[in-house]
């Protein structure tokens, strides 16, 4: 144990963890928590349209939780989150454990390749998902123009959460992918070939050893993904720039915080909302750690 | 020796004197920072340029919806960093800016002398709460009927005077010539062509807390009792006027007309006709007549569709300054060779459209009907701080369910614009 | 041995290639049509050559060349803040794995717990906190911020605990070794795959920073990438119509400014990659 070590050879000074978090911890606090702690108190400013702004600890979230937009909201980011989740763990993951099977250059040109729309961001993105998801100029049109309604549109506030579901995966994938592979290939290879030699099987490799070995990572992933979801902004925007009017500019809950702190500069609504928004992904996160055996802090 | 004092004494004097006026001059140069898109950045320069005695640092930012809202707020309450002067490509963001917690724009109407306001017309009618004006504006995107002169005479169509024969027109067309439409009535396209022209109040502030909507006025169903059932028989569209869905229609010459604002012939109909690869050749086509007239009405008012504005900030430190760049951009004489849409101020626009009288794509010159219709834009309607909402909720009630259940989509609008404005700070009366 | 057949993998690997390429393949595509090309031709058609001259010269003769002041700025602030960023979160993570203090389980939650909290919340403490040096309108509003990457930070320390055992870190103690010298000798050489996705993830992440730079700077001038690529999209309406400006800034203009700023990404990805592969064999080794 570290401790144990540092009180034996105290002739030498050792350099205490904090020496080394120090830099880091400035920089938490002063871009992490102190932006958090004022947003906190942000979500009890409550401005109103004539008068000074004053305090109250509940008009905010009032206000907030009585937003007409707030439920269909919520409902559009369950529905992604249920599709969305799923889909893009099965790519990650399959996708990462096949290119570590056997890593090969075909798996690294893949590996490549996954990554590259997950690379265009901003309005560059905001372009490219447009052109992909018109069925008149998209290279998948033959496939879309099936699920076109009558006025020939694609998109609809209805089938958006499935959309957006396969345009996250294909922009969040490579980036996992790559977090993922780096893990397995950490994993060390004598590890693997005792437990074949012990008789297991390919399956077996990968649901006992390789999986369990990542754990803590696959919570990571879980922890981070789960925020993403319920915090999805960039791809709604992204493609309500160019579909005018097909897609509401409010469809999910982060759109909605974003819009009450640019479009209203309310950023006490904004802070509640997001302060709503974080206590149920502290909740699931906290969930995760507690409940599952995926995040063990013991050492191996 | 003596007399040799006072001279140098006097050179001296009037050295430091100079030296200090220079300085004084030097500091005394105001200086103001505007904040432009990156259209009016060259008008903007040119005006740098032609007065080197105030220093101008201008600044390109990004002028989507809210984007400059959202920067000029912080900047108001880190109190640094407020612009002079700023555009605002979406206008109705003047109306959060006016309010509070902003407080950002300064009232022009001592500012500006009074021949440039009237100057204006009714452009500023908008931006302006309790008789304060607030803004100047840049251009203006009155609605107008615009028609495929040449299908128009080759079907023996005539161009509707009222909105029953724009209706009717709608059934015969969709009877005859399936396929073809008569413009979209999406989003904003709709929302101030249509039922802003009506004077529908849903957007009519007359004061920044004090709004009237209520979607059951006659105003308001007597455009439903239009749209509804064209959207029906698909004479008109329901797909935003750039969807790619919509864009090969007009390229194909599918659109045989629509009600729109002043710039959908030059920056819709002419780039999307032009190069298109299908055989629709608009060039001498198209032309624009005057707006129906909703029954129950004698004007035929025209809607506004968007319009840029200019605002000074009321924290300005040379406000003198702020308010001769704003006037110089938008009623100079110099700046009506950069400004791509009908300007706002009244002796600009004639000679803009001067220039527009010959240019060979339209049928004819559009200028008379542009200029009638710019004076007749409905002062119902006015910038308010839930206007994307209220486009938001259009589109997923009137637009979405207006054929089938117009009546039940426009009470949904009302209701949810109602709660939008409710939520902005808004008291809302019927 | 395998969990399903090399086929059957090849196969996953073609999907995956066509599902992420396609969009890719379309990118590339673009700017040798015109705006109306992109409707009229098959998605995937190939314009011409003249074409891809004249949406270079539309996109690179705006403000004579502004697309490169903004590149060149989007280089130096994003290499600026990966210097930082690196030297400040690559011994935070290997201490709180490896050198527990009093304290590192709070760090590691509140450094969780950053990662969580919705960015929306945060625009108007930062650009106060960077109101009050006066630091706003200058390149270091946007550097300093990017300077923290819990992300990164969390990364190492899943690195370390995971894969670093602690009786080399004992032998090296005994050895006489400081702390300073076993992570910069020990762990260092050996967890470059770990900093090299974090690298990787903090270039992308300066790179791509859109909202930072949107806040805090009013100047074109100081631009990066991809707010310089908003502002003319904004105004000239090249994505959703509606602008109504006669700069030639249209679909494939904005197509050829999305492969401009991808392409650096694409190459620190492919540089990246192979410490990746480096790490295999360290990985191998170890133990």
């Amino acid at each position: 144990m570290p401790s144990q070590s540092s009180s034996r050879s105290s002739r030498r000074w050792r350099s205490p963890g904090w020496f080394f978090v120090a830099p880091y911890l400035v920089i938490l606090i002063a871009f992490g928590i102190a932006p958090a702690i004022y947003g906190l108190y942000q979500t009890f400013e409550v401005t109103s349209p004539v008068g000074a702004p004053y305090l109250s600890l509940t008009k905010n979230f009032a206000d907030v939780l009585k937003d007409y937009r707030l439920p269909t909201a919520s409902w559009n980011v369950v529905k992604y989150l249920l599709i969305w989740l799923p889909l893009m763990l099965l790519v990650v993951f399959a996708l990462a454990l096949a290119m570590d099977a056997k890593r090969t250059r075909f798996a690294a040109i893949t590996r490549f390749v996954t990554y590259v729309p997950g690379a265009v961001t901003g309005s560059a993105a905001a372009l490219l998902w447009l052109f992909m998801s018109s069925p008149a100029v998209s290279p998948i049109g033959a496939i879309l123009r099936h699920f076109v309604d009558k006025s020939g549109s694609f998109l609809s506030d209805q089938n958006f959460a499935l959309i957006l579901a396969v345009m996250g995966t294909a922009s969040g994938a490579g980036g996992w992918i790559v977090v993922v592979y780096g893990a397995l290939v950490a994993i060390p290879q004598e590890l693997i070939e005792s437990a074949v030699l012990d008789g297991a099987n390919a399956w077996d490799t990968v649901w006992h050893i390789k999986l369990p070995m990542i754990r803590s990572y696959i919570a990571f992933i879980l922890i981070v993904s789960i925020a993403q979801g319920f915090q999805l902004f960039v791809e709604p925007t992204v493609i309500s720039q160019g579909a005018g009017g097909q897609v509401s500019r409010t469809w999910s809950i982060n759109q909605l915080v974003f819009s009450y702190a640019t479009d209203q500069s309310n950023y006490g609504r904004a802070s509640a909302l997001a302060i709503l928004l974080l206590v149920v992904c502290v909740a699931l996160a906290v969930f995760i750690i507690t409940r599952t055996r995926f995040y063990s802090t013991e050492e191996r | 020796m003596y007399g040799r004092i006072p001279a140098v004494t006097a050179v001296a004097a009037s050295l430091v004197t100079l030296c200090f006026a220079q300085a004084a001059l030097a500091a005394d140069k105001p200086s103001i920072t505007v904040w432009v898109d990156t259209n009016r950045q060259i008008p903007a320069q040119a005006y740098k340029d032609a007065h080197p005695e105030v220093d101008i640092t201008i600044d390109v930012i990004d002028g989507s919806q809210g984007s400059n809202t959202s920067k000029i707020a912080l900047a108001e309450k880190a109190n640094s960093g407020i612009p002079d002067v700023v555009f605002l490509g979406s206008p109705d963001e003047i109306s959060t800016l006016a309010a509070n917690p902003i407080n950002y724009p300064v009232a022009l109407n001592d500012l500006v002398p009074k021949d440039i306001l009237a100057g204006f017309g009714t452009t500023l009618a908008r931006c302006t709460y309790d008789g304060k004006t607030y803004c100047l504006g840049n251009d203006t995107g009155q609605t107008v009927f615009w028609y495929n002169k040449a299908q128009f005479a080759a079907w023996n169509y005539a161009v509707p005077k009222t909105f029953d024969e724009f209706k009717a027109l709608g059934d015969k067309l969709a009877k005859e010539h399936p396929g073809y439409n008569l413009g979209t009535v999406n989003g904003r396209y709709g929302v101030d062509a249509f039922f802003g022209s009506s004077g529908c109040p849903i957007i009519d502030p007359s004061s920044p807390t004090d709004v009237k909507i209520n979607t059951t006025d006659p105003k308001c169903t007597r455009v439903g009792d239009v749209m509804g059932p064209m959207i029906a028989n698909g004479s008109l569209s329901t797909l935003d006027l750039f969807d790619k869905n919509y864009t090969t229609q007009v390229a194909a010459g599918k659109v045989i007309g629509m009600i729109g604002a002043s710039w959908v012939a030059d920056f819709a109909f002419k780039p999307m006709t032009t190069d298109a690869g299908t055989d629709f050749d608009a060039k001498g086509k198209f032309a624009a007549a005057p707006m129906p007239t909703w029954s129950g009405e004698t004007t035929n008012w025209s809607g506004a569709v968007g319009g840029g504005i200019w605002a000074v900030s009321n924290k300005s430190k040379n406000t003198d300054a702020a308010v001769k760049f704003a006037i110089a951009m938008t009623a100079a004489p110099e700046v009506v060779k950069t400004q791509t849409t009908y300007p706002a101020f009244g002796p600009n626009a004639q000679v803009w459209l001067k220039a527009k009288s010959s240019d060979p794509w339209y049928a004819e010159d559009p200028g008379p009907v542009l200029t009638d219709a710019a004076a007749k834009v409905n002062p119902a309607d006015g910038y308010v701080r839930y206007q994307t909402q209220e486009i938001d909720s259009f589109n997923q009630t009137v637009i979405a369910n207006g054929a089938t259940d117009m009546a039940g989509a426009l009470k949904a609008w009302g209701d949810q614009t109602s709660q939008a404005a409710q939520a902005a700070g808004y008291d809302v009366s019927q | 041995m395998q969990v399903v057949s090399r086929g059957a993998r090849n196969l996953l690997f073609v999907l995956a290639i066509l599902f992420f390429g396609v969009p890719i393949v379309w990118l590339l595509l673009a700017p040798t049509k015109t705006t109306n090309q992109l409707q009229y031709l098959p998605p995937l058609a190939f314009g011409s050559f003249d074409q891809v001259g004249i949406t270079a010269g539309n996109l690179f003769g705006y403000n004579n060349g502004m697309i490169w002041l903004w590149a060149w700025n989007s280089v130096w602030y994003t290499a600026t803040s990966l210097v930082i960023a690196l030297l400040v979160s690559v011994p935070a993570g290997y201490a709180l794995a490896k050198l527990p203090f009093r304290g590192s389980t709070t760090v590691l939650f509140l450094t969780l717990l950053t990662m969580i909290v919705p960015s929306a919340a945060l625009i108007l403490p930062l650009y106060l906190e960077m109101s009050s040096v006066g630091l706003i309108n200058t390149p270091w509003a946007v550097i300093l911020p990017l300077t923290f990457h819990p992300f990164g930070v969390y990364l190492i320390y899943l690195f370390a605990k995971t894969t670093m055992p602690d009786s080399i870190i004992e032998a090296a103690r005994i050895d006489g070794c400081s702390e300073f010298a076993i992570m910069w000798r020990i762990f260092i050489p050996v967890a470059w795959p770990a900093i090299a996705m974090v690298t990787f993830f903090v270039f992308v992440g300066a790179w791509n920073a859109f909202f930072l730079p949107f806040i805090m700077l009013n100047s074109d001038t100081l631009a990066t990438l991809q707010l310089g690529l908003q502002l003319l999209v904004s105004s000239t309406g090249a994505i959703g119509g509606g602008g109504q400006s006669n700069i030639p800034i249209h679909a494939p203009e904005v197509a050829l400014a999305a492969l401009v700023s991808v392409l650096p990404i694409l190459c620190v990805f492919l540089f990246a990659q192979r410490y990746l592969v480096a790490g295999q064999t360290a990985g191998a080794e170890k133990g």
